[in-house]
């Protein structure tokens, strides 16, 4: 009798537009009606060829490029290519620039965390932290747009140092940001972080064990969600890093199983604050001189490969590029960390409710752009 | 099912915790500002209307290309810069200048810190700015700073080929081809005639023989 009622899975389309997926990406979900079965991610949505565009543009002239990719968290993109190529060409970059751009990318990557906060909320059904926490990323637009003159494609971070200076009070504005911003996450945890009616929807969800994590290659974040103590500004440290004292912040399985969602949403939380600490410390250090190195108009890194890796706030995003001598790139790749996490969804998501793989995105902070190229 | 209750009294507490954040921020001054109303172009003019905390557009906005056609010196750096094409210069030669800017100082090369010349003239400077992505490299390349950020970021037009800005007008663009003419003519006939002298002189030259 009961081999007679079986019904078949139905088939259901979520995206390529759907508010939760940031961006345009497509699952095709097999689901009885409540229960995921199977879940397959399309992607392929926003795939602008930037790593094909690279082969036809000078090596300056990609930076602007770099800044598509990415567009959370576009200093942090600029900062990987750029060192990148420095690394090909052996060049020394002044210290001053040095400093000036672990200030600017650790702002990005409170803004970028600060988005991946509120979005995680917003998919939740809290809109009201969202909009309190795009009132903060503002602010941090709005010092960003001081230095650069350009609110979120930067073009900021270039071969051989940054492009500009720091204006005149830009150090007192950021350290008063600080000042305000640290009360701000304080608010933000006491309006959403501890509210137990949000623990209740992430945590326990979608557990992803460290050895998983580490088979699916998660990076940043989603990777010290799940307790591993990996972040490359301490296993590969470039730039000024070695010098600044800060912490790893990593899931510990706040409230309920190590590697659940909430692991991965606090990790991000805590990692702010360690954010707020580097800046803190940049600022008092930072050094007079020039922000940029003598750089030729046309630059022509001598051929061989390089791989360069730098921690971004989804993850570390890795730049090889093969030259041949030439005034551009031959082949130029672009690892990012939205794409192993869009990787592992369809393992989590086999046997989760519809409404929680919204919870699933939200708290592995894919980005399409970045997912595409 | 004393973990029920438990759960419930928690929730409820939690909910007034963030309540209390919520209220709060009723406090806070307001942030959004009603943008064609307000004139968002720099901090005075938004505080004029608003006791807000954004600091409106700074100096060094990235907005829609200007050029300064008295200090640009047509040497195509920025067309080189440009990673997407969208400057296109035409250009003439010209009588050889120093470049004086508005005010009537001389202009010197940012790279070399020498005096601009002007031995070129364009007849053609187009800015593409349905092209751009104002990132500012061709601004970097300039030995000028003929070329510049304005802060203008409304954009939208009427039609696409107002997308393109000329900023050599028509009248300009005739004299400068007829001054390049007569400059090329007048460059041939000076040729012709150092290469009659030369001519001559060889020829004397044989007769000495
Ligand atoms: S780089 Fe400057 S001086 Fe040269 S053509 Fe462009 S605007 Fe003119
Ligand atoms: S701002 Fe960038 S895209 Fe626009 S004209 Fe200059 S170099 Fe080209």
């Amino acid at each position: 009798m009961s081999a007679a009622l079986k019904t078949d899975y139905l088939t259901i389309n979520m995206g390529p537009q759907h508010p939760s997926t940031h961006g345009v990406i497509r699952f095709i979900i097999k689901t009885d009606g409540e229960i995921i079965h199977e879940c397959d991610p399309d992607i392929g949505y926003l795939h602008r060829g930037i790593e094909k565009l690279a082969e036809s543009v000078s090596w300056q002239g990609f930076v602007p490029f770099t800044d598509r990719v990415d567009y959370v968290c576009a200093m942090n993109a600029n900062l990987s290519y750029s060192m990148a190529v420095e690394k090909l060409m052996g060049l020394e970059i002044p210290q001053r620039a040095e400093y000036i751009r672990v200030i600017v990318s650790e702002l990005n990557r409170i803004s970028s965390h600060a988005i991946a906060i509120g979005a995680a909320n917003m998919d939740m059904g809290a809109f009201t932290p969202f909009v309190h926490l795009l009132r903060e990323r503002e602010h941090i637009n709005d010092l960003l747009e001081m230095i650069c003159g350009a609110r979120l494609t930067y073009n900021y971070i270039c071969i051989g140092g940054v492009n500009y200076d720091l204006p005149p009070g830009f150090k007192e504005k950021t350290l008063e940001f600080l000042d305000h911003f640290e009360v701000v996450v304080e608010q933000i945890n006491r309006l959403i972080s501890y509210n137990q009616i949000f623990i209740k929807r992430f945590a326990n969800v979608a557990v992803v064990p460290p050895e998983m994590a580490m088979q699916y290659n998660l990076v940043g974040p989603n990777l010290r969600g799940s307790g591993v103590k990996f972040d490359v500004r301490v296993a590969e440290p470039y730039s000024i890093y070695p010098e600044l004292d800060f912490d790893v912040p990593v899931g510990e399985g706040y409230e309920g199983t190590l590697g659940d969602c909430y692991d991965r949403y606090l990790v991000r939380v805590k990692e702010i604050r360690e954010s707020i600490k580097i800046i803190r410390q940049c600022l008092q250090r930072i050094p007079g001189g020039e922000h940029k190195a003598v750089v030729k108009n046309v630059i022509k890194p001598p051929k061989g490969h390089i791989y360069f890796r730098t921690e971004t706030p989804r993850g570390d995003t890795g730049y090889f590029i093969y030259s041949d001598g030439k005034t551009s790139p031959n082949r130029l790749k672009i690892r990012t960390g939205s794409f192993t996490a869009m990787s592992i969804i369809p393992e989590i998501a086999k046997g989760v409710f519809i409404a929680d793989l919204v919870a699933i995105i939200g708290s592995l902070d894919v980005v399409a752009p970045e997912l595409d190229r | 099912m004393g973990g029920y209750f438990k759960n419930i009294k928690n929730g409820f507490q939690s909910v007034f915790e963030g309540l209390s954040v919520t209220m709060a921020s009723m406090l806070v001054r307001p942030v959004t500002v009603q943008y064609p109303e307000t004139d968002i172009s720099s901090n005075e003019t938004i505080q004029r209307s608003y006791k807000s905390t954004l600091m409106g557009m700074p100096e060094n906005y990235r907005g829609v290309l200007g050029v300064n056609l008295e200090t640009c010196t047509s040497c195509g750096l920025c067309v080189k810069a440009c990673p997407i094409e969208c400057i296109v210069i035409d250009t003439v030669k010209c009588d050889k200048t120093k470049l004086t800017d508005n005010s009537g100082n001389t202009v010197l090369n940012r790279f070399t810190q020498k005096e601009a010349l002007k031995t070129r003239a364009s007849t053609r400077f187009d800015i593409n700015i349905g092209k751009c992505m104002f990132c500012g490299l061709c601004v970097i390349a300039c030995p000028t700073r003929a070329i510049q950020h304005t802060n203008i970021f409304e954009m939208n037009r009427h039609n696409l080929d107002d997308l393109v800005i000329a900023f050599v007008p028509e009248e300009e663009k005739r004299a400068a081809m007829a001054r390049g003419e007569e400059i090329e003519k007048e460059a041939a006939a000076k040729k012709a005639a150092k290469a009659k002298a030369a001519k001559e002189k060889q020829k004397e030259e044989k007769t000495d023989d």
